[in-house]
């Protein structure tokens, strides 16, 4: 048996032209898969894990996202009264009201429309998300008209770079004071400004988008969330922040998940006839070495075995040179605009062993399927017309 | 024999392989229309945007708006033809909330006026006009759903309480790729009029016409400039820089996508070089047997390319075959369905480009196997057994 795949290999070898053009077929094939798989689960992970498990997030009832939310400041103090919030060592409930709006910053180079995401933040913001660090710079001071900018904006918005400022309405402008981390989330793709120059700059006074709560721990969600929902006059919706930043990752992900899954289902198809088109090419072309190895005994399970390996071999091959071209992705800055909020975030490709599983068991399955008919054939040829010159 | 019948005939003589072959460059044809017929779609969407109008939106971007009296202003400035607002109307059909398609209020005069790029019968617009509670439909969605000129529709919507029933004036088409196809457009009173009493005489953005198509720069600059002191400041462009800011969300995806296509031909030409070796080395001895009988290596090439020329044609009919039925009736309702996508129309020159690099691969593919029958001696031919 062992001298059968060595027989396989070296067929492989022996038409090496033939086998590295099939190969990068599927190499091809295997990347336009992994790739995409990846840049999904890259979104994903950089907008869901925004998103902490063990703080909950108050917004308008039936409103998608933040920058769509909007009521009165009487609700923070609602949302404070609520059972199961953390409280820090002077017994404060950590909570923070924010106002979040999307704000179109302006034409860039008279092509394309640049739009930033606005979060007026309280004093406690970076108490409230331990994960976020200022670094550089410093952070704002409350009261004043200072912001810290999100460390993935600074290379698409140099207006937007430590020291300059901007204007968030007229005669109003806004000096960046500082470059926050947010572990890669999409946080990083924000701009922070103090929650009341926000909101008169932006002519909300007195209003918030969402109310942000620590809770003591995960299991507090539900007794914190009932007396909120079931306050139907205010009409709000509680959700865990990490399934909301999950919601919110759906939309962009799944397009390119979409696209790169219709593509490759085609280009899979074309990859198993390809395949099925060499080998029986190459079933033809050794047609009498298939005969003499019959003379020489090998049954018909052993020819099919034979090819079958070859064929599953090379897409091996193909599949792992896609993955590792696939690999090479994640080196690469994707910026895009987020579907859910219409603003620009940078993702990168997340090398994601399910989406790289995925797309190696499919190489497999083309080399199985592609070999599968013509190694039938070999193994159903008789020795003697096979031998036959 | 005929030559030309020779070259049908040797394409035939291994059925399987050939029938093999024409099935893998099809199958890659249409992986390579795919992305292509995307990218040019969203393109197309940029270039054909007529470049006689300026868009108005609200610089605070999401739920603000504009007051309504912007239209005016906007009018008043210099180099501005007309201008019309528009507001989202967010209809939906009582009971269907999973149907979605766009919809307008607006001026509706002046929006007619504007929008040359708009197909539909003067009776038509003269009806839309004349009736406030009359509406006009794309007529890709009209086919849709089964709509009808003259049916009443009733129509809910996502954003405001209320319900409409308003009568379908007219269809239309426009000239403009996959621009307004699921639309549907009405008269921005009737929208208004049932709005919560605060949010009334609110825009989304305002749409001016302007006299020098090539001022739209400039003009913007000076709307913006008009209101940069009132406290719902402005951000203005050309009407293609929206629909350029679009295409940019999916851009690199595409881009990405549109790469892979061209890549999947060079996998088409190794396919086709693949079978057309082996189809020349099993003649090896019969091309040998016609040298001798004096047909020359120009014979010999007239069948090798010929033979290509075969299969590279039934691979582009094969593939066309399989791209319009699959791209247009299965993939593209359901990219429209699920992602909301604009309708994928494979446009022609794509289908022409990929049948055209079909023959043009296989040709290049039948260049490797006819130079090595060229440098091939007679006596070497006819010595060699397949």
């Amino acid at each position: 048996m062992l001298g059968l795949l060595t027989y396989a290999l070296r067929s492989l070898w022996a038409r090496r032209m033939t086998t590295l053009a099939t190969a990068a077929g599927i190499a091809l094939l295997v990347f336009v898969l992994a790739a995409s798989g990846m840049l999904a689960s890259g979104m994903r992970q950089t907008i869901a894990s925004a998103g902490d498990a063990t703080r909950a997030i108050v917004m308008q009832h039936d409103q998608w996202s933040e920058s769509a939310s909007l009521f009165d400041q009487s609700v923070l103090a609602q949302v404070a009264a609520a059972p199961g919030i953390h409280r820090d060592d002077r017994g404060q409930p950590l909570v923070a009201g924010e106002l979040v709006a999307s704000h179109i910053l302006g034409v860039i180079s008279g092509e394309r429309l640049s739009t930033i995401f606005i979060r007026g933040v309280s004093g406690n913001v970076l108490q409230l998300r331990p994960e976020v660090r200022v670094a550089s710079g410093r952070a704002i001071i409350p009261g004043t008209a200072e912001a810290l900018v999100g460390k993935s904006l600074v290379p698409l918005q140099p207006d937007l770079s430590l020291g300059h400022s901007f204007e968030l309405a007229a005669g109003r402008p806004v000096t960046v004071v500082g470059v926050f981390e947010a572990g890669g989330s999409v946080l990083e793709s924000e701009v922070w400004v103090d929650l009341d120059a926000a909101r008169s700059a932006l002519g909300q006074e007195g209003k918030l988008s969402s109310v942000t709560a620590q809770l003591e721990q995960q299991e507090a969600f539900d007794g914190f969330a009932l007396p909120l929902t079931q306050d139907k006059q205010t009409g709000l919706d509680v959700a865990r922040e990490s399934a909301y930043y999950t919601k919110l990752s759906g939309g962009m992900a799944s397009v390119i998940s979409a696209l790169g899954a219709v593509e490759a289902v085609i280009f899979s198809l074309g990859a198993v006839c390809a395949t099925m088109t060499v080998f029986y090419g190459a079933v033809a072309q050794r047609r009498r070495e298939v005969g003499m190895l019959r003379a020489l005994g090998f049954g018909r399970i052993a020819i099919l075995a034979a090819f079958l390996s070859e064929s599953v071999a090379l897409a091996l091959a193909g599949g792992g040179f896609g993955v590792a071209l696939a690999l090479l992705t994640p080196w690469l800055d994707f910026a895009t605009i987020n579907f859910a909020t219409g603003t620009e975030v940078s993702f990168r490709f997340r090398p994601d062993p399910s989406a790289l599983l995925l797309a190696i068991l499919v190489a497999v399955g083309v080399g199985v399927l592609g070999g599968a008919l013509p190694a039938i054939r070999a193994a159903r040829m008789s020795p003697v017309t096979a031998m036959r010159p | 024999m005929h030559l030309g019948q020779f070259v049908l005939r040797n394409a035939a003589r291994s059925p399987l392989r050939t029938s093999m072959t024409v099935l893998t460059v099809a199958i890659m044809l249409t992986a390579f229309v795919f992305p292509r017929t995307l990218v040019r779609a969203q393109r197309q969407q940029v270039e054909l945007t007529p470049n006689d109008r300026v868009l108005v939106l609200p610089k605070r971007g999401g739920r603000s708006g504009l007051p309504r009296r912007y239209r005016d202003e906007v009018r008043e400035i210099a180099g501005v033809r007309s201008t019309i607002g528009v507001r989202w109307a967010g209809l939906k059909l009582p009971g269907k909330d999973n149907v979605f398609f766009g919809s307008q209020a607006l001026d509706v005069e002046p929006f007619l006026a504007m929008h040359y790029e708009l197909v539909m019968s003067d009776a038509e617009k003269q009806a839309f006009l004349a009736d406030e509670a009359t509406i006009i439909v794309g007529r890709q969605l009209a086919r849709e759903q089964g709509w009808k000129v003259g049916d009443r529709i009733v129509f809910q919507s996502r954003a405001f309480p209320g319900e409409w029933a308003l009568t379908i004036a007219g269809t239309f088409e426009a000239n403009r790729g996959e621009w307004a196809k699921r639309q549907v457009w009405m008269h921005y009173d009737q929208l208004d009029r049932a709005v919560p009493l605060e949010q009334r005489e609110q825009l989304q953005f305002v749409t001016a016409q302007i006299f020098e198509p090539n001022q739209g720069g400039q003009i913007a600059k000076a709307i913006d400039l008009h209101f940069d002191a009132s406290p719902v400041r402005t951000v203005s462009m050309e009407d293609r820089v929206l629909w350029a800011t679009n295409v940019g969300r999916i851009g690199a995806v595409l881009a990405a996508l549109d790469l892979v296509s061209y890549l999947i031909l060079v996998v088409v030409l190794a396919i086709l070089t693949n079978t057309l070796s082996l189809n020349v080395r099993e003649r090896t001895h019969e091309f040998g047997v016609l040298r001798a009988l004096g047909f020359g290596p120009r014979h010999l090439y007239l069948l090798v390319f010929g033979e290509a020329a075969v299969i590279g044609l039934a691979g582009a009919a094969a593939g066309l075959a399989i791209t319009y039925p699959l791209l247009e009736s299965l993939i593209g309702p359901y990219l429209q369905e699920s992602l909301q996508f604009p309708p994928t129309d494979v446009p022609w020159q794509v289908a022409l480009g990929a049948a055209a690099a079909s023959v043009t691969l296989a040709m290049l593919a039948a260049g490797l196997p006819a130079a090595q029958l060229g440098r091939l001696e007679v006596r070497e031919a006819l010595g060699r057994v397949a």
